[in-house]
């Protein structure tokens, strides 16, 4: 894990010809010293922006960068005169893990190259020639961070880190973006002096995604469980899609067949089968009763063998014409039937569509109410107004656009009232949809009746005119039909048996993974893990006390073990210190990371920046004492200190502390020649 | 009286239903095409739409009755391509919507001289692209675009006036 800065690169092309900067780092404590206005912020910025980062510091790419680098440029320091920028481009010169370089650029306003691409090139920027290779990445799009071509999975490998996959919400998951990470190393002056993590962009839905940034940082092993958890989730997932998929393909296959599966859950469960709900497949009887397919089996079996056997068939001497009689009769109760049931199933699909379009309109409105919800949380001016009295006459706005007052849900309360409608009517829509299909399976038995009565009707005719009397031709016809039938159900009951032993094997594995994760230690710090946070508290509070930490006693001062945060007595340290210990204390935990790294193995590359804080948040802070700290340790670490202090306070401060000072005289960005 | 179910010595059951009956009102609810935030924005987007960012009292009624449904959003779409219109479109003028607009020009969003077109004001603008952002009204921005060009008081005027044609 390693991450170095060594040169950065500023270039401007305007109408009044080529501005730039060029400002090498070293390792060890790096002091930049420029005027505020005058490029400081620039330079800190242009190192985010290169690394692709800048989504730390704003929501709009597009002003990640001052001015001077995307619009106008102040090219006369005297007159204070304007130019427009006509391109413009950022590199930076860095060093990874092994001790490889690279330099990454980025452009900031061009004609062809848009800023989503970043250009790398693996040599220093001093050694490159025009037949150094490159390669183009892209920042800022989907997938930035996760596809082959993304500057982020390049910048990761670079470093040496593997991006762990977090659970995020919705049962998701999501990687651990750069973004979420570099909160810990570089602190900009805009929002950075805010609290530990100031930065952070929650766009990831990860949950608790600050804790999981320190846990990447420091390489704990508790975030490890967290992983082994996520696998197992994972793996239960494809379980209860196996489930589905088979419970559905089974359902699936009975359409059509005048049979219906009950007890079938389409979730995965965990004990199977059931012993309270037994799952089975039931008949049609045509009518509205239904039997279970093995008594149905078993007694067309006993039917089909009472045919088989001619010698004791009861009815051979029975009358044909009162047979035919008998069997137009039944075969007419079946039409009747028949045509009742059409009607029937006829009203229930009106019935579904209703509710569909019901459904469908509510689901509008959710959205549409939804929408009003995020309105009034934007704090917009829109809302803000709507929401507050009128300006000029103090009334109520009103809440709704209707005359008259009318006691109004609110829109959340709307959300939730609508949300429950939908969920009633889905749940009617489900019983409509049961109760159709299954007066559709029996429609299907009717029909087969009916078709299996004209063949028996034809069959007696032909009884009539054989010359041996006797219902020979009528028992091959429903000797036929019944063994038809029969063979196509013992199909099915034996497809029902495999079913079974699949969802049982899922079940007992379902049940295992259930085990697995509940056995899972919760949040449980290793050894190792203990001794780095130690490590930390003790780098903190030692810090803490060289740099006249005052809003109270450094002993009270803890590192939590369940957010990792500084914290008093069970208490956010955060929440009520002066605005100068909050910079003590967010500089004192970030170089607390980095020295912790030097001395166990995390995943900290020894680098920090720290852009220092506005005049106001920094005026009672000597930052001789921060800066000495910065100093010391391993030979290898980086900490960059942008200021504006005076140069002689700056010089004062920095007597005997080892150090490189680069000073920007005047503007950053100068002409070049 | 013995088919009553309450015996009428029974005081007790008496007395208890002689209490006084109280109805609370409880607060309905509403269309979202009620709700201020919703209608107030969507008229934004409405502005910003048209020709020249100015809409007349009528383009604010047509465009509104058309995002109503996406069978009117295409018989905008069509118009402005210029295929026929086969439908028969009557336009419903809502009060709800000069709710709105009043109260978009008393929140200082849209601004409007006399009875002249609507007009997005700087505050308006602000208004709008927070809106824009916050990732809402999306198949209301999406039927929008769809509508090619900017919409013109012409095609507003055709619209209402199909019969005559």
């Amino acid at each position: 894990m390693n991450l170095k800065v060594r040169h950065l690169r500023l270039r401007v092309q305007t109408g009044q010809g080529m501005f730039g900067a060029d400002i090498p780092f070293s390792n060890g404590l790096m002091v930049v010293r420029a005027e505020n206005s005058r490029g400081k912020s620039t330079a800190v910025q242009s190192i985010l922006f290169a690394l692709g980062l800048e989504r730390m510091i704003t929501t709009q790419p597009a002003s990640a960068l001052t001015s001077a680098m995307r619009d106008r440029l102040i090219y006369d320091p005297d007159t204070k005169a304007e130019t427009a920028v006509v391109s413009s481009r950022v590199s930076v010169s860095i060093e990874g893990v092994n001790g490889e370089v690279a330099t990454v650029t980025r452009w900031v306003v061009d004609d062809k190259l848009g800023p989503n691409l970043v250009r790398v090139q693996h040599a220093l920027i001093n050694d490159i020639t025009p037949q150094t290779p490159a390669d183009d990445y892209y920042v800022g799009r989907q997938g930035g961070a996760s596809r082959e071509r993304g500057f982020h999975v390049w910048l990761a490998g670079f470093l040496g880190w593997s991006m762990p996959e977090l659970p995020a919400r919705e049962g998701r998951t999501s990687q651990l973006y750069m973004e979420q990470v570099f909160p810990l190393l570089f602190v900009e002056q805009r929002r950075g002096w805010g609290g530990i993590q100031a930065q952070m962009p929650a766009f990831s839905g990860v949950t608790e995604v600050r804790k999981r940034a320190v846990e990447f940082i420091l390489a704990l092993e508790v975030g490890q469980h967290e992983l082994t958890r996520q696998r197992l989730r994972a793996h239960e997932a494809e379980l209860a899609q196996a489930w589905h998929l088979s419970v559905a393909a089974f359902g699936q296959s009975l359409t059509g067949s005048g049979l219906k599966a009950l007890g079938l859950p389409e979730r995965l469960q965990t004990t199977w089968p059931d012993e309270n709900h037994p799952a089975e497949v039931s008949v049609s009887l045509g009518d509205d009763t239904w039997q279970p397919l093995d008594e149905y089996v078993a007694a067309a079996s006993t039917e089909l063998a009472r045919l088989d056997a001619p010698e004791t068939n009861p009815r051979a001497d029975s009358n044909v014409s009162a047979r035919i009689i008998e069997t137009l009769d039944t075969a007419r109760q079946v039409r009747a039937l028949d045509l009742a049931l059409r009607e029937e199933l006829f009203r229930d699909e009106t019935e579904l569509r209703a509710i569909d379009h019901r459904i469908a309109s509510l689901a509008d409105d959710l959205r549409q109410h939804q929408d009003i919800v995020v309105l009034q949380g934007l704090g917009s001016s829109v809302t803000e107004q709507l929401a507050a009295d009128c300006p000029v006459c103090h009334q109520h706005l009103p809440a709704s656009l209707l005359p008259g007052e009318v006691p109004t849900m609110t829109a959340s309360e709307s959300v939730d009232y609508i949300k429950k409608q939908i969920d009633l009517f889905e749940a009617m829509r489900n019983d409509a949809e049961q109760a159709a299909s299954a007066k559709r399976e029996r429609w299907v038995v009717l029909r087969q009746r009916g078709d299996a009565l004209t063949l028996q009707v034809q069959a007696l005719r032909d009884d009539l005119s054989l010359p041996t009397g006797g219902l020979a031709a009528e028992n091959a016809a429903l000797r036929v039909e019944l063994r038809d039938r029969l063979l196509r159900l013992e199909g099915v009951v034996e497809r029902f048996d495999e079913l079974q032993v699949k969802l049982e094997g899922l079940a007992a594995e379902s049940a295992a993974v259930k085990a697995a994760i509940k056995d899972l230690p919760k949040d449980e710090l290793s050894d190792e893990d203990r001794k780095k946070l130690r490590a930390l508290h003790r780098s903190f509070v030692e810090q803490l006390r060289a740099y006249d930490f005052g809003s109270f006693s450094n002993d009270m001062v803890q590192i939590g073990y369940d957010d990792y945060l500084p914290r008093r007595d069970d208490f956010d340290l955060q929440a009520d210190i002066s605005a100068s210990d909050s910079v003590r204390v967010i500089w004192a935990y970030l170089l607390g990371l980095l020295e912790v790294g030097e001395e166990f193995h995390t995943n900290h590359p020894g680098f920090v920046v720290f852009d220092e804080p506005k005049q106001q948040s920094a005026k009672d802070i000597s930052f001789a004492a921060l800066l000495k700290r910065a100093s010391k340790g391993a030979s290898s670490r980086q900490v960059i200190f942008a200021t504006s202090e005076p140069l002689e306070t700056l010089n004062s401060m920095l007597e005997d502390v080892p150090h490189t000072l680069h000073v920007v005289d005047g503007y950053l960005l100068h002409k070049l020649v | 009286m013995s088919e009553l179910l309450i015996e009428i010595g029974d005081a007790a059951v008496l007395g208890w239903l002689d209490a006084p009956m109280n109805f609370a009102v409880r607060p309905d609810p509403i269309s979202p095409d009620f709700r201020p935030e919703r209608r107030v924005a969507v008229c934004l987007l409405i502005v910003d739409k048209s020709r020249a960012g100015k809409a007349s009292w009528k383009a604010m009624h047509v465009l509104s009755w058309a995002l109503q449904s996406p069978k009117r959003v295409q018989m905008l779409a069509n118009l402005k391509n210029g295929v026929n219109l086969l439908d028969v479109p009557v336009v419903r003028f809502e009060p709800a919507l000069d709710r709105a607009l009043d109260l978009a020009l008393g929140l200082g969003f849209l601004t409007r001289d006399g009875a002249g077109p609507f007009e997005l004001t700087i505050a308006g603008r602000e208004a709008l692209a927070e809106v824009r952002a916050a990732g809402v009204l999306e198949p209301e921005i999406a039927a929008l675009a769809g509508v090619t060009g900017k919409v013109s008081n012409r095609d507003v005027e055709r619209l209402l006036e199909w019969r005559s044609r």
